[in-house]
């Protein structure tokens, strides 16, 4: 293997810790042979790889979990609002019907009892017109006539 | 707390609904989000909201998780997805990227209120940033999940969908380009 095979293994596998233990002896060796992959390694590790390990993690501000738990919420409060919307509508839905079935019935029943209470005005109304068709000044003189002859 | 001390019961309570459960994921898991999100998109307003739109996903789509797979590999890939998409949708603000250098260089020196960054930290952090920005955010994604949160090629290809012969030609590629950037001339 030349040098430009081995810069290849230094700059990825080798750099990286992802090599077999045998196949990084062996670029372990070379290394100790050439000054120039030697070189190489070392550039690779201050310029590309050691700045970009030593860099301190930052935490996220703290505002941050109280802005996702307010996208949170709703959503997972959600699962126990949509139950209890739907208990509501369902109660309300209910509620309504017996009310107006109560309602119906009620006007229903108070029609029949109207319609009775009309029916026997009508009725009283009727005889009375009927009574009234024929007075008793109007009986009377017709009683008159017929006896009288 | 990190990532690694996430507990499948924990992931099992969030899945119910528990947010004191999904809190405990979210303490153990944001940093390495947020330093993602931060280096990647290189702007921390950014950074913010990218770590807000993956928790968001991560408490959503946490009933779809199988446990077959890491939970680590799962949050690297939402993670980058939607790092890369955010900066997909910002990439036409070209004033944005240019104006980054500044903003950066004003805005990650003060991690954290109340602690005092040191000149030699600005100055490390300010060298990185300069390092970030020379890459595209292909090779920026690479380099980052493996320098900065350790991650071996096949977790970098598993939480990038790409295959690990294209993780070690990114890491590479990168690697050439910051050895080019510090005046190394010597590349193979």
């Amino acid at each position: 293997m030349n040098c430009h095979k081995f810069r290849d293994i230094i700059i990825t596998d080798y750099i990286d810790g992802e090599l077999a233990e045998q196949r990084k002896q062996e670029i372990d060796h070379h290394l100790r042979e050439c000054p120039a992959c030697r070189a190489f390694a070392a550039a690779v590790r201050s310029m590309a790889v050691d700045p970009l390990k030593e860099t301190t993690l930052e935490e996220p501000p703290a505002f941050l979990w109280t802005r996702i738990q307010s996208r949170l919420e709703p959503a997972h409060s959600g699962r126990g609002t949509r139950w209890l919307n739907i208990a509501v509508t369902l109660s309300m839905f209910l509620a309504m019907t017996f009310t107006g079935n109560y309602l119906v019935s009620g006007m229903l029943g108070s029609a029949t009892q109207q319609e009775t209470i009309i029916s026997a005005e009508v009725t009283q109304q009727l005889s009375l017109s009927e009574f009234n068709d024929m007075p008793n000044e109007q009986v009377e003189e017709v009683y008159n006539n017929i006896i009288g002859g | 707390m990190d990532i690694q001390s996430i507990s499948q019961d924990i992931i099992k309570k969030a899945v119910s609904g528990d947010i004191q459960a999904f809190e405990e994921i979210y303490r153990s898991a944001s940093s390495f989000v947020y330093n993602i999100a931060l280096r990647t998109a290189r702007n921390r307003e950014d950074a913010q909201e990218i770590t807000q739109e993956v928790f968001l996903k991560v408490f959503k789509s946490l009933k779809d998780f199988r446990f077959q797979s890491s939970f680590k590999t799962w949050l690297y890939r939402i993670t980058v997805n939607t790092t890369l998409n955010m900066l997909k949708k910002t990439a036409h603000d070209r004033r944005r990227q240019f104006a980054y250098h500044e903003n950066i260089c004003n805005e990650l020196p003060l991690p954290t209120a109340g602690i005092e960054t040191s000149l030699e930290q600005r100055e490390q952090k300010a060298q990185v940033d300069k390092m970030l920005e020379a890459l595209n955010p292909e090779y920026r994604t690479c380099i980052v999940l493996r320098e900065m949160q350790g991650l071996r090629y096949d977790e970098i290809a598993q939480a990038l969908k790409i295959n690990i012969n294209t993780v070690r030609s990114r890491l590479k590629r990168a690697r050439e380009i910051l050895l080019k950037r510090g005046g190394y001339n010597e590349l193979p």
